[in-house]
């Protein structure tokens, strides 16, 4: 049986009522040449980054303690780190047909939202005080976006790179500390990672995915990561 | 208690200057003798602070004066003039209005803060948003309540808005300083040259007996007409959203209006006990051609898939066809007796129409770009450009073109799409016009967008048709929206499910005080909900259905009308929810405790209310409850099973009573005050209720009275006491208004309260013998109705639905069960069962009796007759085994869940909106 098929089994488990935001955590490593990294997320030094493996389709729910989420049909890895001025986000998509996926999307960044495949992050930054995040967001050809929650604001400097495999698109996401007005010394800061596969096959292929299979646009439902202090 | 007097405002206060980045000056009114008429005594380190914005200088106020009645004058140097004008409501709460004048040339921003200090100690501090954990600011005005309230154990103090005031912007903050707290509300307003702008901050004290909840209470009581809906509305406004379920059905351009649906939909209706209906669209076309004229709609050219194709050629029909056919669709659905809000969007406008007539209303994003909807939008074509409604050439056609709609169609009012924008700030022409502007962190003026929606809800409501005024619902969401759209709003939607977090529910209802809500989502969108089938499927169903329920009870939110259809559980429960939530209503404040982990809430605001109790958890939980009686204007209540399911034991140990009970996962135990008395007791109360199959109750209390003691009964939402006995024998009472007051002696004693429905019921057991149906499963009724109206034929239509669809379950249209339907004075058909419906205007209530093989529903008006028929319907679905419409439709047999199957559930998310598969 092919993985994607097993993918496709449900998994309901049954357990107690989670508490939001405390369930799901990521450690982001210092990593002082994170900036010069290849794409092998497999080799130095993306292999001593952080991981979040866990998207599942948006949308999950618990009820009176029985948990129903479903798992990604199109799974995607998410590789954590961080230097001395940015955070850094390794994304590999599994993609059956990425290389054609490489045609689609618009790079523009001057009309409205990355339209196409794409991915979200919502990041707290300096708006932990607010219960408010940064929503930063590109599609498979680059387009970028950033907004305070649904306020568009300037794109800022974060930069993006994109490849395109036969089975898997991968990412390359650099976000400078100033672009969610992260403070370099802090600990920790809440986020959530959204993944939008195939927007426009809503009969068969479509699929939202998050951390977790949680809500977004919800500071309630962010995750935490944990900033590993800078030297 | 710390009293108001003691905490705000002293003569001797110094704050000195508080100067931020964004204030350039900043000035404290020292509070004059005019405001101790209102406070009457200091706390140190209060005061009224004016921070302004672009100043080089300070504020530097002069005192112009105080005058006796509390009104105080300013002057700044620039010349500003400041009147204070303090005062104490009727309600309890202090007001400080403070109105600016600005004598200069350019604009005044000004930043108005009411400050108060209390010594550090154990509190708590609610920001308007929710219970923080530790000192913080808040700017954000979306999903936040305009006060903030800070409070310990025994005492709280509020500082906020006068919610009737439109403000862009309000701000807060609690800061620490030495070993003091530090409470702060503001709010930025925009002063143009020789205008005068005011703001109106409230101040109260409240006892926090349930937290940060008793202040919510207090400020939804003293701003009724905020948190109320609209006196004179049509009252199904009150009701559930029905969600397209009569429109799309009585629409040609939908659905058609097809009698299958008719015979389905009434039905349904009533299971959901009425309610208010979304008719999307129901303006026209073009998206801000509101009245669908051929000079907008009929004559556009309308692009599609690249190319341009003229309307009429699109609809092979004229503006005004178009039109009529939703014209028509509003008089359809008239017999149902609901609330028609004909759907509009005020704030998006067609691009084409938006750029061509309208482009100084249209909405600029702070990168100078405009907010386009995008395809597909209203019409599922169309690209939309997001605007702003008032002050500007869009939001005056507007205003003009509602009052034409309502005198030409038939409607309730208006559902309006997208209210909830609060967090779109407006630079554009319009801001001038608009009430509450307000300035950014550079200094921009801006006017928050529901500022427009706010307007356009005033103006709403000063419409009438046929002597209701017009009703304001929408959908509205707490992330998004604010108090200035719900201040308007009658009964709004939640484009979510109830299990969502997204929209921040529990602040919507905040916002929404008492008016209703419904889930507008259910069932599809549960992760694998069309995979799952057999017992997975009936587990997950099981488990949304109690959870819908808890969270129904515990925010007072309906579930949309396609999880309640063919769900037993939740059609049972729609009549709970109607009593609820229309008669008793939704209360912040509990007035009872229960254990930490289950959800609490009360329904109603004087002595006859109910309490519900939810456990949320994955185990049964077993506590006690413990109502307080002065919540409930008694020195004691005691209390039953609203439901009269268990017998419950009220153990009083002074004025409050404890209630054991055990509650399973998942489950909710509902209880009404019942017994009452001025005189505290001691000793338990056992309460008992039994529903009778007329819908009457009869409760019963049995207790060992240690003296004489007066007690009363009252009469409750929808019920009246009838017969009252003690010890067996019938009770003399004594009625004041709506309480029953008696005497019982000493020793052991038990009374019984019997509760009469308002609509009178004959005893079910004569309806169970009428043959209705014969042998064959043949229709053995015929039905009479008063006159050959559009309301009486759609009354006798729902007979034949019930029978038809309900009982029979007839999936095939062309089978419906044919009845003799024939007006009075006409001659009656042969049938082993008449329905007589009779309109008798002098009839002081509703009744349905039996006699012989006639089965008459009397009633005042066709409304009264209506509602008659449904409880008649009611009873009936009692009587007869039934099948749901889900399962009528798939040919299955079993009257639960197991014979659902996935491609049901895919039916349900398609645009129809409908829970049977369409032809």
């Amino acid at each position: 049986m092919k993985p994607y098929l097993l993918l496709l089994l449900a998994i309901v488990t049954l357990g107690t009522r989670p508490a939001l935001a405390d369930e799901l955590e990521a450690k982001v490593p210092y990593l002082a040449d994170i900036a010069s990294a290849g794409w092998d997320f497999d080799a130095p030094p993306w292999k001593k980054a952080g991981r979040v493996d866990h998207l599942a389709k948006m949308g999950a729910v618990t009820m009176l303690g029985v948990s129903f989420h479903e798992e990604a049909r199109q799974p995607t890895t998410i590789h954590l780190a961080r230097d001395r001025d940015a955070l850094y986000f390794g994304f590999d998509c599994a993609d059956p047909d990425a290389k054609n996926l490489e045609k689609s999307g618009a790079a523009t960044e001057s009309e409205g939202f990355p339209e196409g495949d794409r991915i979200e992050l919502y990041l707290e930054g300096d708006q932990a005080s607010r219960q408010a995040y940064y929503h930063l967001a590109f599609n498979v050809a680059g387009a970028r976006y950033r907004a305070l929650q649904h306020n568009r604001v300037e794109t800022g400097s974060w930069s993006v790179r994109t490849r395109f495999l036969k089975d898997r698109w991968q990412a390359i996401v650099r976000i400078p500390y100033a672009d969610i007005g992260l403070d370099p010394a802090q600990a920790e800061m809440r986020g959530m990672f959204y993944r939008m596969y195939r927007p426009d096959d809503r009969e068969n292929g479509r699929e939202q995915t998050t951390w977790g299979g949680r809500g977004v646009h919800q500071w309630s439902a962010l995750g935490l990561l944990k900033l590993e202090p800078i030297p | 208690m710390l009293m108001m007097k003691k905490i705000l405002f002293s003569p001797l206060l110094g704050l000195g200057l508080l100067l931020s980045p964004l204030t350039a000056g900043a000035e404290t009114i020292p509070p004059q003798q005019a405001w101790q008429h209102l406070f009457e005594a200091d706390l140190p380190g209060g005061g009224l602070l004016f921070h302004t914005y672009g100043e080089t200088e300070p504020l530097v106020l002069e005192h112009l004066g105080t005058e006796e009645n509390g009104v105080s004058r300013y002057r700044s140097r620039s010349g500003a003039e400041i009147t204070l004008r303090t005062s104490r409501a009727a309600e309890g709460y202090g007001q400080v209005e403070v109105s600016v004048t600005q004598n200069g040339k350019e604009p005044l921003l000004l930043e108005p803060e009411l400050v108060c200090r209390f010594p550090r100690g154990d509190q708590h501090w609610f920001d308007g948003f929710a219970e923080q954990s530790q000192p913080q600011g808040r700017d954000e005005i979306c999903g936040t309540l305009p006060f903030v309230a800070l409070y310990d154990g025994k005492h709280g103090t509020a500082l906020g808005l006068n919610p009737n005031d439109l403000a862009s912007d309000f701000r807060s903050r609690l800061s620490e300083e030495e070993g003091s707290y530090r409470l702060s509300f503001s709010s930025r307003m925009v002063i143009a040259p020789g205008k005068t702008e005011t703001r109106r901050f409230i101040l109260f004290s409240f006892t926090p007996d349930y937290g940060y909840l008793n202040a919510i209470g207090e400020y939804q009581r003293f701003f009724p007409a905020v948190f109320e809906a609209t006196p004179g509305i049509h009252p199904e406004t009150h009701g559930p959203l029905l969600g397209g379920l009569a429109w799309r059905t009585q629409n040609d351009r939908y659905l058609g209006k097809d009698p299958k649906y008719n015979q389905k939909i009434s039905d349904v209706i009533r299971w959901m006990g009425g309610g208010w209906e979304w008719c999307y669209a129901g303006f026209g076309y073009r998206p801000g051609d509101w009245l669908c004229t051929e000079e907008e709609t009929g004559n556009w050219q309308m692009p599609e898939k690249g190319k341009r194709i003229a309307f009429t050629e699109r609809f092979n029909m004229t503006a005004a066809e178009y039109l009529r056919q939703h014209q028509e669709a509003f008089e359809r659905i008239e017999p149902f007796g609901i609330a028609s809000m004909m759907y509009i969007i005020p704030n998006y406008c067609e691009e084409e129409l938006a750029r061509e007539r309208y482009p100084d209303s249209i909405y600029y994003d702070d990168q100078n770009k405009p907010r386009s909807a995008g395809p597909p939008w209203v019409v599922q074509h169309d690209r939309s450009l997001q605007m702003y409604p008032y002050g500007n050439s869009f939001g005056d056609y507007t205003l003009e073109a509602i009052k034409t709609i309502v005198t030409r169609s038939d409607i309730a009012g208006f559902a309006f799409d997208c209210i909830d924008r609060a967090r779109y700030p407006y630079h554009g022409p319009g801001v001038e016009r608009s009430p509450g502007q307000a300035y950014d962190d550079k200094g921009r003026i801006f006017v928050n967008s529901e500022i427009a929606h706010a307007k356009f809800g005033e103006a709403v409501h000063d419409l009438h048709r046929d002597g209701l005024t017009m009703a304001l619902t929408g959908n509205f969401r707490g992330d998004t929206g604010s108090y200035l759209a719900a201040r308007v709003l009658d009964a709004i939607l939640i484009e979510h499910s109830p299990w969502d977090e997204r929209p921040l529910a529990q602040n919507v209802r905040y916002l929404m005080g008492r008016k209703s809500i419904t889930w507008l989502r259910g069932f599809e969108r549960l992760p694998q909900i069309t995979e799952r089938k057999g017992e997975a499927l009936v587990e997950m169903m099981d488990t949304l259905t109690s959870y819908t329920i808890l969270q129904g009870l515990r925010l007072g939110i309906y579930p949309n009308f396609r999880y309640v259809t063919g769900n037993p559980r939740l059609i049972h429960y729609m009549q709970v929810f109607n009593d609820l939530f229309r008669h008793y209503q939704w209360n912040p404040v509990p007035g009872a405790t229960a254990p930490g982990e289950l959800w609490l809430t009360r329904y109603g605001y004087g002595a006859d209310g109910v309490l519900a109790v939810g456990n949320p958890t994955a185990a049964a939980v077993k506590g006690e409850l413990q109502p307080a009686s002065r919540y409930f204007g008694a020195a004691t209540t005691a209390w039953i099973d609203y439901e009269g399911r268990q017998s419950l034991t009220n153990r009083m140990t002074g004025a409050d009573p404890t209630i054991g009970f055990e509650l399973p996962r998942g489950k909710a135990l509902l209880l009404a005050a019942g017994l009452s008395s001025q005189t505290p007791f001691r000793g338990e109360i056992t309460a008992q209720r039994t529903r009778q199959p007329d819908r009457s109750h009869t409760d019963r209390w049995s207790f060992t009275s240690p003296a004489r003691q007066a007690w009363s009964v009252r009469d409750v939402p929808g019920y009246r006491v009838g017969e009252i006995t003690l010890n067996g024998k019938p009770l003399e009472a004594e009625v004041a208004g709506s309480e029953h007051r008696f005497q019982v002696g000493e020793g052991e004693q038990v009374v019984t309260v019997r509760y009469l429905p308002e609509i009178a019921l004959p005893d079910t057991g004569a309806l169970a013998n009428l043959p209705f149906l014969n042998e064959k499963k043949e229709a053995g009724f015929a039905v009479e109705i008063p006159a050959d109206t559009a309301i009486y034929r759609h009354q006798a239509q729902k007979l034949v639905s019930f029978f038809s669809n309900y009982v029979l379950g007839m999936a095939d249209p062309d089978k419906v069960l044919p009845v003799p339907v024939v007006v009075r004075g006409e001659a009656p058909p042969e049938a082993a069962v008449q329905v007589v419906l009779r309109e008798n205007p002098g009839a002081k209530r509703t009744e349905i009796t039996v006699n012989g093989s006639t089965v008459t529903v009397t009633g005042s008006s066709p409304n009264h007759l209506a509602k008659g028929l449904n409880a008649l319907l009611d009873v009936l679905q009692d009587v007869y085994p039934h099948y749901g419409l889900l399962q009528v439709h798939e040919k299955s047999s079993p009257a639960d869940h197991r014979a659902l199957e996935p491609s049901l559930f895919q039916q349900n998310t398609d645009q129809t909106y409908l829970p049977w598969k369409q032809p």
